[in-house]
Parts: structure tokens; C-alpha cells; sequence
């Protein structure tokens, strides 16, 4: 919930740096590596795996570096870097579906959606798999177009934001009382 | 559409908008699949928990029913035998017999001995039959030994019985519900297989207990057994699957493979087996 918390106010921040000025390639690159830190940590709290944990690490590491290469190497060229929101997309898919697949083999939580990180995934995936094309396509297409497409953006953006705030109530719910194995009867008399 | 029909021209913009809608469609099909292959699993692991309650039910329906049984027929010997002996023993012993001629007297307290004897011999067969003494003092080994003896001095059937390794002794409750489902099983085999022979054998393998008796008459297989053990009737069944269940242990029915015998095989593990083991299996 802190990762959920934080990577909210940074975007939030971010978002309004970019509306004051729109043309900050560095902006634009910062958005996407502090989601992409953002979602991974979320993943590695999330697993249970301590493999797969260990290949989120590598994973969050491969994208930092990869990202700090891009922005030294390329810095200026793109206003949205495909390379980098590809592979962000990629990773964060690959965990986020590894994450359902372990969820779907433990049966202990009755039902896999009573769980708030199912919720939180679930906005991420279709929000990075829905956007992925665009992103991936938006060097190669005319500003004037890719703002067409961006409206798919903004939705899937909100359909994201909808499904966090689920996945916050869901967990603000009060968790289900257990009685006390040692209850005593004679204190009822 | 709106995306499509504005972009009809470019091979670019087609390939974005169905790879943005093939993406889409793939997520939300498999977080779909997740939800609902989970809360079929789940369904399916309910329905399994809500079987094994029932079978629970029904196997601890059965004991009671034995103990009701047991005690049943316990009063019965009681009341029966044991009452009316004694009642006519204190008749012989009545205030009368003071008055009476001394060749009365001697005669009557004999008669008043020997029923006095008969109620003894009465009530320490129920007790030998609540439990047996060989059980307590010698060991599993000799109670069998003796019962296959009991049942092959009858001559009704041939029995015999063999322990190949039973240096070390179970726990004695262990022993008791061994013997008792071996007692079941016989009494089984007696009541139903007309069989001719009854060949009971006893091993030591990977620290279980395995005892196997091998009969020549009409017997069940496993799925006989577990068909039984379901149903509302078959008493004496269920009441062997709630020793073994107890024991931790398990029975298999089965045909020889020459198909000439029938095979009823124990395997009760040596050392008591922990709880946590039990869930994980």
C-alpha cells in the first residue's frame, strides 16, 4: 500500500510538471521509469515464489539500467521512448501473470478477487497491455495521429485508477474476526 | 471503431488498433480464466471436504451403533444368563434352610456352588470377550495364535496363523484395534466366504506393520469394500475403517493373482504418525 501511495503522489507530481511543459522528454522518461519501479516492487512484495522473487530483482535491474543507457544514449530523440516503455510493459506483463498463476494454485484466500493485490494487478495489466501498441508505435506515427490513439490511453488510464481504488477498498475492509481458541465458557457464567 | 474508420490508410494505425484490442481481449480473457478456473478448484475442493464430513459421518454413526450394540448385548448376557443364575442360587440359599434336614442343607449349597461356578465361568467369558487376557499379558501375537487356534479346534475350518517378525511389541491400544479388525475381518470371513482355509501372516517392512490373510472363499475386492463402506449398511466395515482411521493405518482388498484366493492386507505404521504429516499427505 506505501509503494501504491507513494507511486501516486509522484505521478501526480509528474502529471503536472508535464501539463505546465509538455516538450520535457526527461519528464516523460522519469514518468515511466518510477511506474515501472513502482509496479515491480509492487510485484516482488506481492510473490511468494522466492525464485521468481529473485528474477524480479534482476528484472527491476535490467530495466534500470537499460533505462539510465536509453536516457544517456538517446536523451532528446523521442519525446515517449518505445524501448523503454516496451520493455517495462513486457517485464511488469511476465510477473503480473506469474502472479495470477500463483494466486490461481493457492487455494488458501476463498476467492482470488477478495484479495486487494489481485485488483491492483489487474489494473496494471490491462493498462500497460492495452497501451502497449501505442506506446510501441508512437515513434513511428505522426503527432497528430498518435493523439488520436491517445484517448485509449486516458481510458485505460482511468479503468487502472478504477481498479486501484477498488483494490484500496478492498483492503481497508476490516479482516474477518477469528474467535479465541481459548475462549473460556466459565466467564459466561 | 471510431480509432479504425479514421485510419483505414495506414497499415501502421490498423496493426495498433487490433494489437491494442487483441492485447485487451487476451488479458481480460485470462484474468477470466484465473477467476473462474480458481473458483472452480475451490468448488471442487468444497465438495471433496463436504464427501469426507459425510464418510466421517457415517463411519462415526457405525461405532456408535457397535457400542450401542456391545452394551446391548452385554445387558443381554447380564440379564439373561448372569441374573436368573444368581436369582436361583439365592433361592437354593434361602432363610429356609436353616429349618431343613442337613442332607437338604449339603445338597441345596452344592447346587448353590455349582450355579455360583456357571456365573464365574459366565462372567469372565464377558470379559474375555471385552478383552482378552492373552491380548493384555502376552502380546498380539499370542491372541491371534490363539484365536486361529479356537477357530481350527472347532474344525469347521482350517486356520492357521503366522507371525514372521514380532520381537518388538506394538503399543497395547494399537495391538487391541489391530485385533479387533482381525476378529472383524474373521468373523467376516466365517459368517460370509465359506471358505476352507483361513492363513493369516505378519511382517515388518519400511517401519509398517503389514498383516495379510489369505482365505479360499467368496471375499470382496477394493472397490467391493469402498462401495460398502459408503452405503448405509455394512457395520462391521465401517467400524474396521474407524480403527485403521485411527491407527493412521490402511486395508486393501484384493484377488489373488491366480485368482484362486482372496486377499485382505493391514499396513498400520509402527510409530505414531504426526499430525502435520497426515494434513500434508
Amino acid at each position: 500500500m506505501r509503494i501504491l501511495f507513494g507511486y501516486s503522489i509522484i505521478i501526480f507530481l509528474i502529471n503536472y510538471l508535464i501539463s505546465k511543459d509538455s516538450n520535457n522528454v526527461f519528464l516523460y522518461k522519469l514518468f515511466t521509469f518510477v511506474e515501472a519501479i513502482a509496479f515491480i516492487a509492487f510485484l516482488f512484495f506481492q510473490l511468494v515464489n522466492r525464485s521468481a522473487k529473485r528474477i524480479v530483482i534482476v528484472a527491476g535491474l535490467f530495466f534500470v539500467l537499460l533505462s539510465i543507457f536509453i536516457s544517456f544514449i538517446f536523451s532528446g530523440i523521442h519525446l515517449i521512448d518505445s524501448v523503454q516503455i516496451g520493455v517495462e510493459t513486457i517485464i511488469i506483463l511476465i510477473f503480473s501473470f506469474y502472479y495470477m498463476y500463483e494466486r490461481m494454485n493457492d487455494t488458501s484466500t476463498l476467492y482470488v478477487y477478495s484479495t486487494f493485490s489481485f485488483w491492483i494487478v489487474t489494473g496494471m495489466v490491462l493498462y500497460l497491455a492495452g497501451s502497449f501498441f501505442i506506446y510501441i508505435f508512437a515513434d513511428s506515427l505522426p503527432k497528430a495521429e498518435v493523439d488520436k490513439y491517445w484517448v485509449v490511453t486516458n481510458v485505460l488510464s482511468i479503468l487502472k485508477n478504477i481498479f486501484f481504488t477498488i483494490g484500496i477498498i478492498v483492503n481497508s475492509k476490516p479482516p474477518r474476526k477469528i474467535p479465541p481458541s481459548d475462549f473460556e465458557f466459565s466467564s459466561l457464567n | 471503431m471510431y480509432l479504425l474508420q479514421s485510419n483505414t490508410n495506414s497499415p501502421i494505425s490498423l496493426v495498433l488498433f487490433l494489437g491494442t484490442l487483441g492485447m485487451l481481449i487476451l488479458t481480460i480473457g485470462l484474468i477470466l480464466f484465473i477467476i473462474f478456473h480458481q473458483r472452480k478448484v475451490i468448488r471442487f475442493q468444497l465438495r471433496l471436504q463436504e464427501m469426507e464430513k459425510k464418510q466421517q459421518k457415517i463411519l462415526l454413526n457405525a461405532s456408535i451403533r457397535l457400542q450401542e450394540e456391545e452394551r446391548q448385548r452385554l445387558a443381554a448376557d447380564l440379564h439373561d444368563d448372569a441374573g436368573p443364575l444368581l436369582a436361583t442360587a439365592r433361592l437354593y440359599l434361602n432363610e429356609n434352610l436353616v429349618n431343613m434336614d442337613k442332607a437338604t442343607q449339603l445338597q441345596s449349597i452344592f447346587q448353590a456352588r455349582q450355579i455360583l461356578d456357571d456365573t464365574i465361568q459366565l462372567i469372565r467369558n464377558i470379559s474375555h470377550s471385552l478383552m482378552p487376557p492373552t491380548l493384555k499379558n502376552f502380546g498380539l501375537e499370542s491372541a491371534v495364535n490363539d484365536l486361529f487356534q479356537k477357530i481350527s479346534g472347532s474344525g469347521v475350518i482350517n486356520a492357521s496363523s503366522r507371525f514372521h517378525d514380532y520381537k518388538e511389541r506394538l503399543k497395547p491400544d494399537k495391538e487391541l484395534f489391530i485385533f479387533r479388525v482381525l476378529q472383524e475381518l474373521v468373523n467376516n470371513i466365517l459368517k460370509h466366504s465359506g471358505s476352507s482355509f483361513i492363513h493369516l501372516t505378519q511382517n515388518f517392512q519400511n517401519d509398517n506393520c503389514y498383516i495379510r490373510i489369505h482365505h479360499d472363499g467368496r471375499g470382496l475386492v477394493q472397490s467391493d469394500f469402498e462401495k460398502l463402506n459408503k452405503s448405509k449398511s455394512g457395520l462391521g466395515l465401517k467400524n474396521i475403517s474407524s480403527r485403521l482411521r485411527v491407527l493412521h493405518g490402511k486395508i486393501h482388498f484384493e484377488k489373488d493373482v491366480s485368482q484362486t484366493y482372496f486377499k485382505v492386507t493391514i499396513e498400520v505404521p509402527r510409530e505414531d504418525v504426526p499430525e502435520e504429516m497426515l494434513y500434508n499427505s
